[in-house]
């Protein structure tokens, strides 16, 4: 074995995410109805061995006792039984139905889905046109229907009631397979010689069990109420077995003379399936992949500052825009992730600066810390200053932040497919970007928004403003974020990794084009990248991070040439060269630190081949080179 | 003889008639490629997004059956048209690595029970068998056997690939089929990556086939080289031939367009690329529109491979010479 880099063991540590039960206490109607819940079972469950009089024994002597009459807390039917009793056999029976028709329910529809969705073709047809005839009917009718043929009793409003809900499973499932059988891991398990059965079993499943939950969760409360609404109607439960339904529906025709005995039926079906209806929202919430994220908060329209963060401007700005030791954290749970820590840099009119480094490096959130862009919760722009025409960024007036925004500072993002709106053409997606920030009647801005297209070098322009995104391919699109970002005569254009997404022929395209109207416009353009190559090509000075510090700064050519810092060196060195073949390519061994827990010293100490105990004892600062240049290491001078 | 023969494999997708009997829209993903790959080289396919070179490698492993042509390996028909391929045979001797590590890890399972798969069902393994074998594997792509319970988002996306390498491991084939295993890592995690399966193709003599969009990566990975564009080869060679000699004008594009390399040979590119539309493939040369060097008979005729020097071939009229400049 020639490589030797033996991974870094991760530290097990407990993710600062909630996980599905605390999400699920956290919301309080939820827990709510999950406690109301388990009282009613506890309830149900214990009910045989209370000392209840028999639900069914009659003693019309003592019809229709009012509530709270002695021995009969909950007073007695027109046959004399005690209603204390009987609703509690009764809910018994009516939950027990509910969440048998949902299993049989959860079974039939999730295998028909299954099935369905992972075999496709004629199956998928066959099976889910079946679906497709059950939710034809209104589904109260369909069970009547079903009950009328099979005769009135409990086990075939079952039936019934489990066969209407077939459809909620088989779609959801279905849904769900159809995105999971393409994924790459249902692939791979085909090719370690998993059989169909084994993979619908063992790969699928487990990925569909959450929207099975999910569905049964929302779904219980509905086939309880059917079930009720079958046996108010005769057609459920046959005396003397008596389910909530058809308590209720005895008690109907004695609403005046002895109200509670519809009532209180009535009132348990509302608690019961209310508090299975509260559970159900909360378990969908804690579940949902989507809601886990924390998107059950809306993002504030700009990234929440601490006050230290919103400090006036001390002393002259360097350039045109200057960021000032700005500290960006996530905050999630009881975990601080340490993203951007303390970068200091300036832009100077017309100059492009590149900020290169790997995934998580922290370049991206710098530079969406500059205009707010972070997502708070869970970003929180700690301390720093970004300075724009001596005013700090973060601390002015959302009007201002708006007006700079696409205004005098514009992004341009990596994937445009997901920045360019899908269902507006990109003619209007100008004019809008343009009537924002100026006072244009609609024909001009469009007539200038055919100006920019043309500027872009879309050919027909004219033609292609009136296209939707999803009609032009990739280059073409990043080509109308560019025409949006120059929309408003920009500043600084910060792109964050524009060519990442394109192929290598459009990339070069893009950058010609990104260069000549920076050019043109006279500019400052601040490139994040990971590439080497397209710094070279576009940027003059180019800013190196890792591990959310910046670790190198300076001019281009001398940095690419004679790097100070050891990550700059090793990373370099690591690109696969075009030109020639290197006999071993360079790797560096290790991982990054992870931000949420950093070491005191130099952040790349752990992977560092020069590394000394110095270098780990308190940390180290960016040290002045030369005029331009500035490194984060404490032999950068020797190297030099 | 060579560890795999592909000879004029042909991928439509869609296509027939309706119930009214209009003509279905049929896409055009590979038309027509032939390729041999000698025993323990590394051969690099190149092209960029749409050339068909992903559909190719998928019918290589048989997650797809070709539409026409035939695949050989070891000189036994491994799968043709209209024949149900064998699947668990053919993963004993062809196995795939996936661009994407983390999206080819099922996320509900451990380490342990997705490498245990191909060691179960393809190797017949018995329990201590596979327990012993799982180590092993794990040393072989440097993880720690700690991990083997652990679930796949604990991992980052080098060592996530790693596991992804073990796995195509297990299944002990002499034929794998990389597809862009490296271009969702970080270029120093990305050099690991690479020096292990460079290792690896040494100690257990393999064959790879690697696809790649990045040409640094290629040029310092794979022994021998072919350029797809739209769907063909258009260029194959040594991989020096290819970087340092090439004939074909769209390999010399792509070598152009490599960011900071300052090859440029051929004049910028104008910004009214026509790319062909894979529903109505062109009549001529599919590159023509783009090709600076295009003449009358590009439009018209479609060229085939041709000897250009010994073990260089390339499907051009008018190739450009060694000074990069058209005879």
């Amino acid at each position: 074995m020639t490589t030797t880099a033996v991974s870094t063991p991760i530290i097990p540590k407990r993710s600062g995410r909630a996980g599905p039960l605390k999400l699920l206490f956290r919301n309080q109607l939820a827990a709510f109805g999950l406690i109301m819940l388990l009282l009613i079972l506890l309830l149900v469950l214990i009910t045989p061995w209370l000392p209840l009089p028999d639900p069914d024994a009659t003693a019309l002597s003592k019809r229709l006792l009012p509530i709270f009459s002695e021995g009969h807390w909950l007073g007695t039917d027109q046959l004399g039984r005690d209603m204390l009793s009987r609703i509690l056999w009764g809910t018994r029976v009516s939950l027990a139905v509910g969440i048998t028709a949902t299993l049989v329910a959860a079974s039939i529809g999730s295998l028909i889905g299954l099935l369905a969705g992972y075999f496709g073709g004629y199956l998928d047809g066959t099976l889910m046109r079946g679906i497709d005839m059950l939710m034809a009917f209104p589904y109260i009718l369909l069970a009547l229907a079903i009950v009328a043929v099979l005769g009135p009793g409990l086990m075939n409003a079952l039936y019934a009631i489990a066969i209407v809900n077939i459809p909620f499973f088989a779609r959801n499932v279905r849904g769900v397979v159809v995105t999971l059988r393409n994924r790459e891991f249902v692939d791979a398990a085909r090719l370690s010689g998993k059989g169909d059965v084994r993979i619908l079993v063992s790969e699928i499943l487990p990925n569909v069990m959450p929207v099975i939950v999910i569905t049964m969760s929302t779904t219980v409360g509905w086939m309880i109420l059917e079930t009720a609404g079958l046996s108010f109607l005769g057609l459920g439960a046959q005396p003397p077995q008596a389910d909530l339904g058809s308590i209720l529906g005895e008690g109907r025709r004695l609403i005046i003379n002895a109200p509670h005995v519809a009532t209180i039926p009535g009132l348990v079906i509302f608690i019961l399936v209310m508090s299975i209806n509260l559970l159900g929202d909360g378990v969908r919430d804690a579940l949902d992949p989507r809601l886990k994220a924390g998107a059950l908060h809306r993002p504030a329209a700009r990234t929440k500052a601490m006050p230290e963060a919103k400090a006036a401007v001390v002393g002259q700005q360097k350039g045109l825009l200057e960021v000032r030791a700005l500290r960006t954290e996530f905050h999630v749970g009881h975990e601080i992730h340490q993203a951007v820590n303390s970068p200091s840099f300036h832009i100077e009119p017309g100059e492009c600066l590149g900020i290169i480094g790997e995934s998580g490096s922290g370049k991206s959130v710098t530079a969406m810390s500059l205009l707010g862009l972070v997502a708070s919760p869970p970003g929180v722009i700690m301390a720093g200053q970004v300075i724009y025409k001596n005013e700090n960024l973060a601390g002015v007036s959302d009007e201002r932040l708006r007006q700079l925004r696409g205004g005098e500072l514009a992004y341009i993002f990596q994937d445009p497919l997901s920045t360019l709106h899908p269902l507006f053409t990109v003619g209007d997606q100008l004019v809008e970007a343009m009537r924002a920030h100026q006072r244009l009647s609609y024909r001009d801005a469009w007539q200038k928004a055919v100006q920019l297209l043309e500027q872009v070098r879309i050919p027909n322009a004219k033609e292609r403003a009136k296209v939707y995104p999803h009609q032009l391919s990739g280059g073409m699109r990043q080509r109308v974020s560019i025409a949006m970002a120059l929309a408003n005569e920009p500043q600084l254009i910060i792109a964050d990794e524009p060519t990442t997404a394109l192929d290598v022929t459009v990339q070069a395209q893009i950058l010609r084009l990104l260069n000549q109207l920076r050019r043109e416009q006279n500019a400052s353009l601040m490139f994040i990248t990971h590439d080497f190559g397209v710094v070279a090509e576009m940027c003059d000075r180019v800013a190196v991070m890792y591990a959310g510090e910046l670790v190198e700064i300076g001019p281009v050519k001398e940095l690419l040439e004679n790097p100070a810092h050891p990550y700059t060196r090793r990373l370099i060195a690591c690109v696969p060269d075009v030109t020639k073949v290197q006999p071993q390519l360079t790797e560096i061994p290790g991982l990054p630190p992870q931000v949420n827990n950093l070491p005191v010293g130099c952040k790349f100490a752990d992977r560092c081949d020069q590394v000394t105990d110095r270098c780990r004892q308190a940390p180290v600062e960016l040290e002045a080179l030369t005029d331009e240049r500035q490194a984060r290491c404490i032999f950068a001078r020797e190297v030099l | 003889m060579s560890k795999l023969e592909i000879t004029d494999l042909v991928k439509r997708y869609g296509g027939g008639k309706n119930l009214l009997r209009q003509e279905l829209p049929m896409v055009h993903a590979v038309r027509g490629v032939s390729l041999d790959v000698k025993p323990g080289e590394i051969l690099g396919i190149v092209g960029e997004s749409g050339c068909g070179k992903s559909t190719l490698a998928k019918m290589l492993v048989g997650l797809e059956s070709p539409t026409e042509g035939r695949i050989l390996m070891d000189g036994v028909e491994l799968s043709a048209p209209r024949k149900k391929i064998n699947l668990k045979k053919l993963s004993q001797q062809v196995q795939y690595i996936f661009q994407d590590p983390n999206s080819s890890l099922n996320p509900r399972k451990t380490i342990r029970e997705i490498l245990s798969a191909p060691l179960k069902y393809l190797r017949g393994m018995d329990n201590t068998e596979r327990e012993q074998r799982l180590k092993e594997l794990m040393e072989k792509v440097n993880l720690r056997s700690e991990f083997l319970d652990r679930y796949p988002h604990e991992f980052s996306g080098g060592q996530a690939q790693r596991i992804g390498v073990a796995r195509a491991l297990a299944a002990e084939p002499d034929l794998l089929i990389l597809d862009e295993p490296v271009s969702a890592l970080d270029v120093s995690v990305q050099a690991q990556v690479l020096n292990l399966l460079k290792a690896l193709r040494q100690e257990f003599s393999l064959t790879y086939l690697f696809i790649s969009h990045d040409l640094g990566v290629v040029r310092n990975f794979c022994d021998r080289v072919a350029v797809m564009y739209f769907g063909r080869i258009v260029e194959r060679g040594t991989a020096d031939d290819i970087f340092r000699r090439p004939r074909h004008p769209y390999t010399q594009r792509l070598l152009d367009s490599v960011p900071g390399a300052a090859f440029e040979r051929l004049p910028p590119e104008s910004d009214a690329v026509i790319l062909p539309d894979p529903y109505h493939p062109p009549k001529g040369c599919s590159f023509a529109p783009r090709c600076p060097f295009a003449q009358a008979r590009c439009e018209e005729e479609s060229p085939e491979l041709t000897e250009m020097n010994p073990g260089h071939d390339a499907a051009c009229y008018y190739p450009l010479d060694d000074d990069h400049r058209r005879d």
